[in-house]
């Protein structure tokens, strides 16, 4: 580690450097000669005392300039979205569920499609990887157990907080959508070179979301049945439980298809956003993006910081 | 040869003729020697422990068997002089059926099964009740396999083989489906060897025993796996293909040892159809079984309504049926749909890049 080895070279030569200072100073004043026995004695002294303060000094400064530059950085941000150059498009609440879920989402496939699959020689491999079937049911159930967690989450982040209404709100299905629909697909046939102009949500993203909707209830209601099969069996046929594994089954795959094909082309392999944009990261979409994908979101906040700056 | 006289000449050949023709006649004049004693019905003699045994030899058994056309000192090689004064020492049937023989029907493993079976570890640990190569194919009057009065047939073996020391097994066995009062000499019927292999056979709990717990199936699916064989019966091979799409199958395949397979429901040796009474897979008996300590404690009769063998593409299944074709149809109809918009967003996007590079 040269950085380390450079770190304790600095330090030996202050180190050093002080020493001589002491030994000269002490001759100056006093006049006394320190023999090579006690001028070694004083050294190590040193080195025990001083070295462990400059060390402990070296830390506080390193923590104090890491900050530093976070916190100019964050102004830096912070400027550039005061002046539209960024756009706050996703808080941290909404960051950190989505979060979750992509962790619970993908820990849930590896360890439920191989279920699906026992004959294909990948997946065998995964639950090999995973340690046998008895380590990756019980993945399962916690993954299982982080989406709860998220729904539990979302839920009460719509209902309970101002941005979660708002964004409910945002994310509701209108009109406008069918029309958006309408206006791209003419525009895919080059029938038309208008794009659709989408507000904070488009109709690609309502779909997305509203889909995990469907998922989550028919995933985790008949995932709970077949979970707690001795509690469902007391109460229902088995019919009952072989519906909830079809459609467990079934629905996986299908959840499974439109997150690696949908989102992930919407998201990722899509020519404007390949490899991907880091917005579920920092939240922050550019001026251009901003324009391009959403241009009536756009065009609203800036109505809304010019009459903000008006008011004032 | 000009020296010699026709005569003589032909005296010679003659000679050698009949010398020749008299082989046989010695070596049977050999077994006669043998059967001066071993021939008479009552020749018998106490062994070791007291105990009066038969030395008779049937010998017109002998020449039926197999071995009919061995002689006596072929097999009893420390066979010295005529009467042998000692007890003679067992035969060892290695030393004709051992790996590397080149005559007779070649190469023969059995041996080496045998060898690490629980039969033989058995008589290691000083068990001679267990049996030995002569305790289940006989002694003198070994027959093939193919011949219907051998042991070794197959609608022979579990009544004169196996049947001789697992009685419990042979009852329930005969009380089965797999029963011969069921297939009456039909030459499909499982018996003990279809399942428990001939000469290794390993005690259930052995990992490399045929009927280990992640190894059974496969038995039973050699049969019911088999549609041309069930056709026969008007059954198919949905129940092999439902179990391995179900959860207990799926487990099995992954090498799960503790969860369901075939016999954990329907039995080992007394499989029984669903419809009787006493089957462990009567929907009246369903509770009990699956509510065996191990699987499902408190079963209730909720476990017995509705197939258990559930195949969602048959259309028997009722609901699950419509459950999976509607989810079919859906994914077919969303990933078109996602598809063709995504390949018209392609298209627009990359035609947009080319005209703004031009």
């Amino acid at each position: 580690m040269p950085e380390e080895n450079d770190n304790r070279e600095w330090r030996l030569e202050a180190l050093k450097r002080l020493h001589k200072e002491f030994e000269e100073e002490l001759e100056r004043e006093s006049g006394v000669k320190l023999t090579p026995e006690e001028s070694r004695r004083v050294q190590e002294r040193l080195r025990e005392e001083i070295g462990e303060r400059i060390k402990l000094r070296f830390e506080e400064l390193k923590t104090e300039l890491y900050e530093e530059i976070l916190r100019e950085k964050k102004k830096d941000i912070k400027n550039a979205v005061a002046e539209g150059d960024l756009f706050y498009r996703f808080g941290v609440n909404i960051r950190a569920q989505h979060f979750l879920l992509a962790v619970s989402t993908f820990l849930l496939i590896i360890s439920g499609l191989p279920l699906r699959f026992h004959d294909s020689v990948i997946f065998k491999f995964i639950i090999f990887l995973l340690g046998g079937i008895q380590n990756s049911t019980f993945l399962h159930r916690v993954a299982a157990g982080g989406l709860m967690v998220v729904c539990v989450w979302h839920m009460s982040w719509l209902a309970l907080t101002r941005e979660g209404r708002k964004e409910f709100w945002e994310l509701l299905p209108k009109p406008k959508d069918l029309f958006d629909v309408i206006q791209n697909i003419r525009y895919f046939l080059r029938l038309t070179n208008e794009k659709a102009r989408f507000d904070r949500y488009s109709y690609i993203e309502k779909f997305d979301y509203w889909a995990v909707y469907w998922g989550v209830v028919v995933m985790i209601g008949s995932g709970l049945l077949l979970w707690l099969e001795w509690l469902t069996l007391r109460f229902l046929p088995k019919w009952v439980l072989d519906i909830a594994k079809e459609a467990h089954r079934d629905e996986a795959l299908l959840a499974t298809l439109a997150i690696v094909i949908w989102h992930m082309y919407n998201a990722h392999l899509n020519p404007s956003k390949f490899p991907g944009t880091l917005v579920i990261w920092n939240g922050l979409l550019t001026k251009e993006e901003m324009e391009d994908e959403h241009p009536i979101e756009y065009e609203k906040r800036l109505k809304a910081t010019e009459r903000k700056i008006g008011d004032r | 040869m000009k020296g010699v006289s026709v005569m003589v000449k032909s005296k010679l050949i003659l000679l050698v003729a009949l010398t020749l023709l008299l082989i046989p006649l010695f070596v049977h004049a050999q077994e006669q020697r043998c059967l001066l004693c071993h021939g008479k019905k009552d020749f018998r003699a106490k062994d070791a422990a007291g105990k009066e045994r038969s030395l008779y030899v049937d010998v017109n058994a002998f020449r039926g068997s197999t071995h009919g056309k061995l002689s006596c000192v072929d097999c009893h090689l420390d066979t010295m002089e005529l009467p042998h004064g000692r007890k003679l020492k067992q035969v060892n049937c290695g030393a004709c059926h051992y790996r590397g023989r080149t005559f007779g029907q070649g190469p023969a493993i059995e041996y080496l099964l045998y060898r690490d079976s629980v039969h033989a570890r058995e008589r290691q640990k000083g068990n001679m009740k267990a049996p030995d190569c002569a305790s289940c194919h006989g002694t003198h009057d070994i027959l093939s396999r193919t011949d219907i009065h051998s042991r070794g047939y197959k609608l022979n073996i579990p009544e004169q083989m196996c049947g001789k020391c697992h009685t419990k097994e042979l009852a329930d066995w005969k009380a089965s489906v797999h029963g011969p009062a069921v297939h009456k000499g039909d030459l499909n019927l499982p018996v003990c060897t279809n399942c428990h292999s001939e000469h290794g056979i390993r005690r259930a709990a052995d990992p490399g025993s045929t009927v280990y717990a992640t190894n059974i199936v496969e038995m039973c699916i050699k049969c019911h796996g088999d549609f041309s064989i069930m056709q026969r019966y008007g059954k198919n091979t949905e129940e092999v293909e439902s179990y391995y799409e179900s959860f207990h199958g799926v487990a099995t395949k992954f090498g799960e040892k503790n969860i369901a397979h075939c016999a954990s429901c329907h039995g080992y040796h007394l499989i029984l159809a669903r419809d009787n009474p006493a089957s462990s897979v009567n929907p009246a008996r369903l509770p009990a079984t699956c509510g065996q300590p191990k699987c499902h404690p408190g079963a209730t009769a909720n476990f017995a309504k509705g197939k258990v063998h559930v195949n969602p593409k048959s259309k028997d299944s009722g609901i699950i049926y419509w459950v999976a074709l509607g989810f079919k149809w859906l994914t077919i109809t969303v990933l078109i749909v996602l598809f063709i918009h995504i390949f018209l967003d392609f298209l627009r996007k990359v035609q947009e890049r080319r005209k703004r590079g031009s």
